[in-house]
């Protein structure tokens, strides 16, 4: 099998090209370390050419670990050819890398990729010029449209058949050409000639990875020692800056006769928006802008009108298909109206009646009853029956999801206890968390087009700007930015992060960030509690932000995290529309997932939650509860034991307790679990009744904030390579919800007017966090 | 007979959620399920 490695920048079309090329499904984002590990496929149009999509690096030395897992592959594992992937807008930063590939002896095929960005811009590059400079086949291709992918494959099989050796054609300077010979001669005779130049300038450059692979002699590294001395003497400069300047003077002079530049000093597209994205002044109102319509769409209008319709007609009793029948119901349903509440209070003897609201459960005022009103229900109840107008009589009817299995469970006889596990406990739970799959759908669909347009990397950029200030890295939001996701990934992002204290801090702190399992939670409270407003979704990530940067300033002025924040660079790409198939696969493969995950992890959850909310002890013993005796339940007693610790933060009650503990298994069960608790259908209706905007807004943060996920706490245990560290992380993250939401609570409460001894603890906690924001910062030069 | 059947069903189902979950964390992956997931779970320390 002939093996080809994909290596190229970040952002220069690797893996949309690695995906092209082997038909997989790859996830392409627009920062840096989405990729961290290789990947590999055959190649769609020929199963004897593998391909190896090797991580996004700028280099080949050994500084990140993006760079080290290439070069280790590169080295060690010998592929056959290298496809060195170019991004043609950006040609001079690009061919830093391929010089560096181009001494490593190995068949390369240099491909020039966004020539359609390139073209559209009215630029032009010689790439046959190009390859006679470069030594190398170079081809035009374009990854996102699939343009001259092909040829690039098949130049690279083509080398590998003529078994090419690759020369570079690049000449240092004379002393150092002259350091490098003196190496190759003393360290590296018995390599390969063709592999020799790469470890040569590695060792003049004084690489401590490579010395220690080639395990040198110390009089042999004392003797190189000596010439490389010489050379930077004369050069006056140290090895590496040597080697680096030398290579950029030789790019500079390839790019002189390579590539016309239409609009020379002019701005680009890209430039333009970036002056408006990320000014200094509108960069945050845009993004809050931005993340509100996102929510808004997503949770307010198309999201909740298609989880509504799924909450209610799927997972309710059922509708009416296409609509066919539903307006001859609705006029049967209307003439029908008070008939049951008039009649049923006429035989109770009262002269008056009331109704009450579906949704809100809001009592009307008590409407006096006449002997007309009684006839004419006692006409409707003759006309219509006792229970009203049956929808299935009106047009086609398809019943949800509970009443069918309702239908067939009691068909089949099936046992009490059976049939309330799988409809109070299974389709409850699960179908709560299955409501919310249009919601996520929608929203995973807009966050996709953010992150394939490139503007989610603009985001890091700006908050850099902000960070700064307060002690703190822009380099340290990247991992946020990958735990808006999954907290998981996000976790493992902070391996990026040089300083040790800057990324203990950042792995305590990247979970403050919503992730996608969050999402229905923060869709569930939205709706139920604040009828549906799109501010408390968006307002979700800016308590997250907003705990990271408090966190960030108060653990900074602490011994364990003092110190100056990390320099950070990074490249942001050029803006471009997403392909529809990149933005559509993205949404299916998340949604997917989430669906994949009820399945599993949350059904298990709601069968165990079920099972201690729905026995307990009564007058009779032990046995099944009725819906009204849940308060009786295993899950109760033991929700209610620590139930109490969440009194002051207004919901002190077992049901919101166990809901988050169960949150821990996986942050979607905490849906689920209302789902078993509040009652299936009823959900909504009795959490409104159950919070109000304060204690909601309280159980909101303290979730959003608190230790999160099973799978993010190991993560967090094997980033920190310590239990002390993670016992100390957990707590920090529980500690910080639980203040915040204290503070939300209490003196949410006392700005209402409600002043107890709960507003004084409330006071002093905010007095508490303020004083550790504002303190002298002696650790601080 | 009945409720055996859709207990017989249920333990299925249930089965198969354990099976699924214990393959997915053998495969290599972190066993997160999450949704948002970029599949960079499998990253290993170099040293």
């Amino acid at each position: 099998m002939i093996r080809i490695a994909l290596v190229g920048n970040p952002n220069s079309g690797k893996t949309t090209l690695f995906n092209a090329l082997t038909g997989s499904n790859q996830f392409v984002g627009n920062w840096p370390g989405v990729t961290v590990e290789k990947k590999e496929g055959t190649y769609r149009s020929d199963k004897n050419v593998g391909i190896t999509d090797l991580p996004g690096i700028y280099s080949l030395s050994p500084y990140t670990l993006e760079e080290v897992v290439a070069r280790n592959y590169l080295i060690n594992e010998n592929p056959d050819a290298v496809l060195n992937i170019v991004d043609g807008t950006n040609l001079e930063r690009n061919l830093y890398l391929t010089t560096q590939l181009a001494e490593l002896g190995l068949p390369m095929v240099v491909a020039v990729n966004m020539m359609d960005v390139v073209a559209k811009q009215g630029d032009k590059i010689d790439t046959k010029r190009l390859a006679a400079e470069l030594g190398c086949p170079v081809v035009e291709i374009s990854a996102l449209k699939g343009t001259g992918i092909e040829k690039a494959v098949a130049e690279a099989v083509q080398a590998v058949k003529k078994k090419v050796k690759m020369v570079s054609p690049h000449s240092f300077s004379g002393c150092v050409e002259h350091a490098i010979a003196h190496i190759e001669e003393a360290v590296l005779h018995d390599m390969p000639d063709e592999k020799q130049r790469w470890y040569a300038v590695k060792l003049f450059e004084r690489d401590k990875k490579v010395q220690e692979a080639l395990k040198i002699d110390k009089s042999v590294l004392e003797h190189i020692e000596s010439d490389i001395k010489a050379c930077e003497k004369e050069l006056d400069d140290d090895a590496e800056s040597i080697i680096t300047n030398e290579r950029y003077t030789y790019i500079a002079s390839i790019i002189g006769g390579c590539y016309k530049k239409k609009n020379v000093g002019k701005l680009s597209t890209t430039d333009k928006i970036d002056r408006v994205v990320t000014n200094r002044w509108l960069a945050l109102p845009i993004f809050a802008l931005v993340m509100w319509l996102v929510y808004y769409v997503a949770m307010v209008t198309i999201g909740t009108a298609a989880t509504d319709w799924t909450n209610d007609n799927l997972f309710g009793d059922g509708y009416h298909l296409f609509g066919i029948g539903g307006s001859a119901y609705e006029a049967a349903a209307e003439e029908y109206g008070d008939t049951a509440e008039i009649l049923g209070a006429a035989e109770a003897g009262e002269k008056t009646y009331v109704t009450i609201d579906d949704e809100t459960m809001e009592v009307s005022d008590p409407i006096e009853i006449t002997d007309d009103m009684v006839a004419e229900a006692k006409a409707m109840e003759e006309k219509y029956g006792e229970e009203g107008p049956d929808p299935a009589d009106y047009g086609v009817w398809v019943p949800g999801i509970p009443a069918l299995i309702e239908k067939g469970l009691d068909a089949v006889e099936c046992a009490d206890w059976l049939k309330g596990l799988v409809l109070d406990g299974i389709v409850a739970g699960v179908g709560a968390v299955l409501g919310f799959v249009p919601q996520m759908l929608v929203l995973f669909l807009f966050l996709a087009f953010l992150e394939s347009c490139g503007y989610m990397a603009r985001i890091a950029f700006i908050l850099d700007r902000i960070f700064r200030r307060f002690g703190l890295s822009g380099k340290s939001f990247i991992p946020m930015l990958v735990g808006v996701g999954c907290g998981v990934p996000g976790i493992m992002a902070c391996r990026t992060i040089e300083s040790e204290r800057d990324r203990r801090m950042t792995i305590m702190t990247t979970t403050f960030i919503p992730c996608g399992a969050k999402v229905p939670f923060i869709a569930l409270v939205s709706g139920a509690i604040f009828g549906g407003s799109a501010w408390v979704a968006t307002s979700a990530y800016f308590i997250g932000i907003g705990a990271i940067i408090c966190s960030g300033i108060i653990l900074k002025k602490t011994k364990m995290f003092s110190g100056d924040p990390a320099p950070f660079v990074m490249e942001l790409p050029a803006y471009h529309w997403p392909t529809v198939g990149n933005v559509l696969r993205s949404m299916w493969e998340r949604g997917w997932s989430f669906i994949k995950k009820a399945g599993t992890i949350i059904l298990l959850s709601t069968i165990f939650v079920w099972f201690f909310s729905f026995f307990g002890w009564t007058e009779g013993g032990f046995g099944m509860l009725e819906e009204d005796q849940l308060d009786s339940s295993i899950l109760a007693k033991l929700g209610s034991a620590i139930a109490w610790i969440f009194a002051p933060l207004g919901w002190g009650n077992w049901q919101a307790t166990v809901a988050s503990i169960t949150g821990l298994v996986a942050k979607e069960n905490i849906v689920g679990t209302m789902g078993i608790l509040y009652g299936g259908e009823e959900t909504w209706t009795n959490m409104s009744q159950a919070f109000n905007h304060l204690s909601g807004m309280s159980f909101l943060i303290f979730n959003l904030l608190c230790a999160p996920c099973f799978a993010a706490m190991g993560a967090i245990k094997r980033e920190m390579n310590s239990g002390k560290w993670t016992a100390f992380a957990i707590t920090y993250q529980c500690v910080a919800a639980y203040i915040v939401g204290l503070i939300v609570y209490q003196l949410g409460m006392a700005f209402t007017g409600s002043f107890g001894i709960g507003t004084v603890f409330g006071a002093a906690a905010l007095v508490f966090v303020v004083y550790m924001l504002f303190r002298k910062d002696k650790y601080r030069i | 007979m009945g409720t055996l059947i859709v207990l017989a069903v249920v333990v299925a189902i249930v089965a198969a959620a354990i099976v699924s979950i214990i393959r997915k964390k053998k495969s290599g992956g972190c066993g997160c399920g999450c949704s948002g997931c970029t599949k960079s779970c499998s990253q290993r320390k170099l040293d």
